[in-house]
Parts: C-alpha cells; sequence; structure tokens
C-alpha cells in the first residue's frame, strides 16, 4: 500500500467525524496542499454524500403483530418439547389432557358425522335440523375448551385457547368477555397480543371496539401499545386519533412507541 | 438477551421492537425485495431465538444479530436468488411522483436509482462492507467482529469499494 492510499483511507473517517481534531486539522492540510489528494478527496466525498439519496422505507405495519405470533407458536412448541421431556405432570394436567382428549373425540366424531350428513342430498327435514343441532354442540364444545384452556397456569395453553376463538362459527358474550379480560390482565405479553389480534378480528362488536379504544390510554407496556396502534390502523378507528395525540404529548411514552403513535395519526388522518 | 437466554423469552419481543426498523433496512438493502425482506427478519428473530445459547455474551449484541442476519440472508436467499432493487426504485418513483415539475425531486430521484444501481453491481464483499459501514451505523471493530476479519482490513474494503463504486456511477452517468 503506498503512501497515497495510506493518507487517502483516512478520508471515510474524516466524513464520518471520527478522526480527533489533530488528525483531521491534518488532513485537511494534505489536501489543501496537494492537488491529486484534493481531487480523490473530492470523489470520495461525493460518492459517500450520494449514498445518502437512497432511502428505505420501514417494514410493513403490522411485522411486530406477525412476529409475537411467530414468538407465540415457538413458545407452544417449546413448552410441549419441554412436558414431553420432562413426562412428569401433576394430576390437575392430567385431567386437563383426558377433558381435552375427550373433548377432541367428540369433536372429531361430531365433524365426521356432520361431513357425511352435509355431502349426501340430505333432504329429510329431520336430518336437517340433527346437522344444525349437532353443529351447535360442536360449537358450544369449542367454546367449552377455549373457556377452560384460557384459564390455564401455561402461557402456551392460553395462546391455543385464544386461538380456539377463530374455529368458532358463533362468538357470544362469554367468549368476548374472556378474550376482553386475558388482553386487558394476563401476565404474558405473547398472551395479551394473540388476545388482541383476536379481539380485532372482531371489530364489527361496538363492546369490542370501545374496549380497544379505552385500553389506549392505561396501556404501560410499549409492545401492547405498539400492538393496539396497528389494531386501530386495522379497525380504521379514527376515535383513537384524539388519544394518540395526547398520548404523544406524555413524556414519559417510549421514544419508539411515540414513533409509531405518530405514524398511525399519520395514517388514520388521511 | 442474556435474559432471553436465561429462559425470558418475552425479552425478546423488547429486542424486536428495538432492533428491527434497522435490520429491516441491511436486510432489504442486501437483498432489494420488500416482502422477501420482511420474511428473512423475521426468520432472523426466530433463529436468535432458536440459537441463544450461542450468544455468550462476551461481545456486543448487535454484530452477534447481524452475523445471524448475515448467515440467515446466505441461507434463505442468495442461493437461489440475485439481488433486485426493482422494488425500491419503484418505491421511490412513487414517493417523487408528487411533485413531477420539480426538477431538483427529479434529480434526486435519477440518483437514488443510480447508487442503487451501482451499489448493486459492485462485488458482494463491497456492497456488504459499504452497507454495513455507511446505513447500519456499525464502526470498524464491530464489522471485522461480524466479518471475522480485523479493523484495518474492513478499512482497506471500505475505501476500495467506494472508489469502484465512483468509477461504477461515473460509468453509468456516461
Amino acid at each position: 500500500m503506498d503512501t497515497k492510499e495510506l493518507i487517502e483511507l483516512k478520508f471515510v473517517d474524516y466524513l464520518e467525524g471520527r478522526l480527533s481534531q489533530k488528525e483531521a486539522l491534518e488532513l485537511e492540510n494534505q489536501i489543501a496542499e496537494n492537488q491529486s489528494f484534493k481531487e480523490s478527496f473530492e470523489d470520495i466525498k461525493s460518492t459517500w454524500i450520494a449514498l445518502n439519496d437512497w432511502n428505505v422505507e420501514g417494514p410493513a405495519e403490522d411485522t411486530t403483530t406477525r412476529f409475537m405470533d411467530t414468538m407465540s407458536d415457538f413458545e407452544s412448541k417449546h413448552f410441549q418439547t419441554k412436558s414431553n421431556v420432562q413426562n412428569i405432570r401433576p394430576a390437575s394436567r392430567i385431567r386437563d389432557l383426558l377433558k381435552y382428549a375427550a373433548a377432541a373425540v367428540f369433536l372429531l366424531t361430531c365433524g365426521a358425522y356432520i361431513g357425511r350428513m352435509t355431502s349426501k342430498d340430505v333432504k329429510s327435514f329431520d336430518q336437517k335440523s340433527e346437522v344444525v343441532r349437532l353443529s351447535n354442540e360442536v360449537n358450544e364444545m369449542k367454546e367449552m375448551m377455549m373457556l377452560t384452556m384460557i384459564q390455564n397456569p401455561q402461557a402456551s395453553d392460553r395462546i391455543r385457547a385464544v386461538n380456539y376463538t377463530k374455529e368458532l362459527v358463533e362468538v357470544d358474550d362469554k367468549v368476548i368477555d374472556a378474550l376482553l379480560s386475558t388482553f386487558s390482565y394476563d401476565e404474558n405479553d405473547n398472551v395479551r397480543i394473540v388476545a388482541l389480534n383476536a379481539l380485532t378480528k372482531m371489530g364489527n362488536n361496538s363492546r369490542v371496539r370501545e374496549s380497544l379504544i379505552n385500553a389506549i390510554m392505561d396501556e404501560k407496556s410499549a409492545l401492547i401499545q405498539v400492538a393496539l396502534a396497528d389494531a386501530m390502523i386495522k379497525l380504521q378507528e379514527k376515535k383513537s386519533l384524539r388519544l394518540f395525540k395526547e398520548k404523544i404529548e406524555d413524556v414519559h411514552l417510549n421514544k419508539h412507541v411515540r414513533d409509531k403513535y405518530r405514524r398511525t395519526i399519520e395514517k388514520l388522518s388521511i | 438477551m442474556l435474559c432471553v437466554k436465561e429462559g425470558d423469552t418475552s425479552k425478546m419481543a423488547l429486542l424486536f421492537e428495538k432492533h428491527h426498523k434497522m435490520l429491516y433496512s441491511f436486510i432489504y438493502r442486501s437483498i432489494g425485495n420488500q416482502s422477501t425482506s420482511e420474511d428473512i427478519l423475521q426468520t432472523v428473530f426466530f433463529r436468535m431465538l432458536k440459537y441463544k445459547e450461542s450468544f455468550t455474551g462476551g461481545g456486543e449484541f448487535r454484530t452477534w444479530m447481524y452475523h445471524i442476519a448475515r448467515n440467515t440472508i446466505v441461507d434463505e436467499y442468495r442461493k437461489t436468488n440475485k439481488v433486485d432493487y426493482k422494488d425500491n426504485i419503484l418505491d421511490i418513483g412513487s414517493q417523487l411522483e408528487d411533485d413531477k415539475r420539480s426538477d431538483f425531486v427529479l434529480q434526486k430521484k435519477d440518483e437514488a436509482k443510480m447508487i442503487q444501481k451501482a451499489l448493486n453491481m459492485l462485488p458482494e464483499d463491497h456492497r456488504e462492507v459499504l452497507i454495513l459501514s455507511k446505513y447500519q451505523e456499525l464502526n470498524y471493530k464491530e464489522i471485522a467482529e461480524i466479518l471475522n476479519t480485523n479493523e484495518n482490513n474492513i478499512k482497506i474494503k471500505v475505501h476500495r469499494a467506494i472508489k469502484s463504486l465512483k468509477d461504477i456511477y461515473l460509468k453509468l452517468e456516461k
């Protein structure tokens, strides 16, 4: 490496302000005294500055939510593997599992029966009524499983319980109460976010919508605050605008959350 | 990260919130496709969780994170795909469409396209050091750790990369 290149090596450091005052002054003198250095410095400077033109927008708004879902799946599998390895379960856990197994067998049997009945050309009124009755029972059974599992001490079970709501044909007040309570009070942020996602899909329900809007002011967890902002964008809930505007004035608000709220305000103001 | 390693995986979400935008910009600038970059971003954090035992706590978390990101990009993308900045060029186009009358805006749009094109034509190792030093705000020591080399090598590589970029840029301008 020749002397010229040794000096040129300092150009980027100079442009980035990484040289000491003494080193910077020395380099400035070398550049001023030598036309060749001056030209190569100008070349590097213009290219280095040109790189600033390439700005990249951030990822999609729901990236955090997507990650939380992936995390939940990971934790579910992780907990399952752990319990399989340990192979020691308290009696209550075994009872729970037996209960779920029985319910699962019932659901499978009913599912197969309903499938057989609906796949054929069902003409009789009695048969049709039977299919409706069984469908209702399946829904009730799923609801019962969801409501039981959501109280389990394991976060992975509670996540599975919340995910069960995706399979419910009809969602009644009991399920909504359970989801709202999980979203508001669960100790695990991952469970809360999964509950929030499930509730967001029920955005047509005015009680759900109001509860989510009200949560904006009181929420303390930065993650849930971000997820709530995503939920409001999904629901296109303009009522939340005033609350987000109020929150960004809060000096204690996390910097990332404040940025997120600003972007949310922009999106909801369109 | 040490908390995550000790089993408190809920802290992973905080790490994600703190670093995901910066990491996304690195992935995007490395491969040039928005949706694939978003998928790779998720995979990187998932891998951090999966291989949390490999974080010794001796070095910087950021260098460990970029190390995993580089490996993921190689595994998930570069084996079968080429870098393609088409998406971003279009993005810039639509961002700046609003003010077609402004010569300045049009000039900036052309320059941004050109610099991406020139970067894309650099050898992969040169492009990588430029992205890490210019956009990711990493110092030579951190980049050297990520790329398993020494600081002086990185310094030389950054300098040569910027010179090559200038030559390519000039050729594209003609």
